[in-house]
């Protein structure tokens, strides 16, 4: 330390020292203890491990089905567990909705924003539905 | 004294074990032993006492939510600090910096003076909100190395567990705070009749 920052110090020192700290206001511990009482009493109970990680989980449990699907399925649907499964799809009667193109088809817009538009609004909702879905359970007192 | 500072260590880390084992009622003995220090370092920071309170109970919530995960190499206390002093500085930054003016000191000891009980009081008085008003002029890091140094008496290691800052930062650091801190106590010295005398 040179001179000039001893004498600064020592003036620092004459304004400052353990014995000048500012306390704490009255009755700051028996707040600070209701509010760590009160965070006590509202901690939800302790989820098992399969709640907590449900979304993982099922992310992962999804993406293992596919992938094993996409391997043992076979391009030409032979071989036993292969026709199963496929045959299983095949057999779920699903009807597409269809929808009048001729619009699009006559306009200048592309026709493959015909089934782009729906297909983003559907992602949307469901984005929106796991949202709240998953907010509320995080959040059980909102 | 070191034998003293290591049995509080021992006592704040029996205590925590208590608080571990579910026995909520022990946090208040290490609020009760850490709550001045605490909301001083906090008070430094911000220069609000309101938001001081607001920032050492967060601190101490904060805590005790993750005494599971406290590491008891380290002491509680620097622990602590560590929370209040994030705490402070980032309630700082989100408030956006003030700048005060040397005007804006109230320079006139008759205030002191009627304020308090005797002569001795009003120049503590004087002197603390002449502190706190060089302090407000600092950066906030800067209040923060200031008050760990000069109030809580710590060596520069501890300061920079406390802080995340290194050693030889803090250093630097803590020269061009002690200067700036010293101008401006000065100039307003040589303003002020009450102090001169």
């Amino acid at each position: 330390m040179n001179k000039e920052n001893i004498n600064h110090d020592d003036l620092l020192r004459k304004f400052m020292n353990q014995g000048k700290i500012e306390k704490a206001p009255e009755g700051f511990s028996a707040k600070t203890m209701a509010r760590i009482m009160i965070e006590k009493q509202s901690e939800p109970a302790r989820r098992s491990f399969l709640l907590r990680n449900i979304v993982p989980i099922v992310s992962a449990a999804v993406t293992i089905a596919l992938v094993l699907c996409a391997i043992f399925i076979p391009a030409g649907n032979n071989g036993s567990l292969g026709t199963a499964v496929w045959s299983y799809f095949n057999d779920i009667e699903i009807t597409l909705p269809r929808f009048d193109n001729s619009w699009f088809e006559n306009s200048a817009v592309p026709l493959w924003i015909g089934y782009v538009v729906p297909g983003v609004l559907i992602l949307m909702f469901f984005d929106i539905a796991l949202n709240s879905f998953f907010r509320k359970k995080d959040n059980p007192g909102n | 004294m070191r034998q003293s500072a290591g049995m509080e260590k021992n006592s704040d880390i029996s205590y925590i074990d208590k608080v571990l084992a579910g026995n909520l009622n022990a946090f208040s003995y290490l609020i009760d032993r850490h709550k001045d220090k605490a909301f001083n370092l906090a008070f430094r920071i911000c220069g609000n006492r309101e938001e001081a309170e607001e920032i050492a109970q967060d601190a101490f919530l904060k805590a005790f939510r993750s005494l599971k995960d406290f590491r008891k190499k380290s002491s509680f206390s620097t622990w602590l600090y560590r929370i209040v002093y994030n705490t402070s500085i980032s309630l700082v930054r989100a408030r956006g910096l003030r700048v005060l003016s040397l005007e804006e000191f109230p320079a006139d000891a008759v205030d002191f003076l009627s304020e308090s009980k005797n002569e001795d009081e009003a120049i503590d008085n004087y002197r603390n909100s002449l502190v706190n008003f060089a302090l407000q002029k600092l950066q906030e890091e800067e209040r923060g190395l200031i008050t760990l140094y000069y109030y809580d008496d710590l060596e520069t290691d501890e300061i920079a567990r406390i802080t995340g800052i290194r050693k030889q930062n803090i250093k630097v650091r803590l020269f061009r705070a002690r200067q700036k801190m010293a101008e401006i106590i000065k100039t307003v010295e040589k303003k002020n009749v009450f102090y001169n005398e």
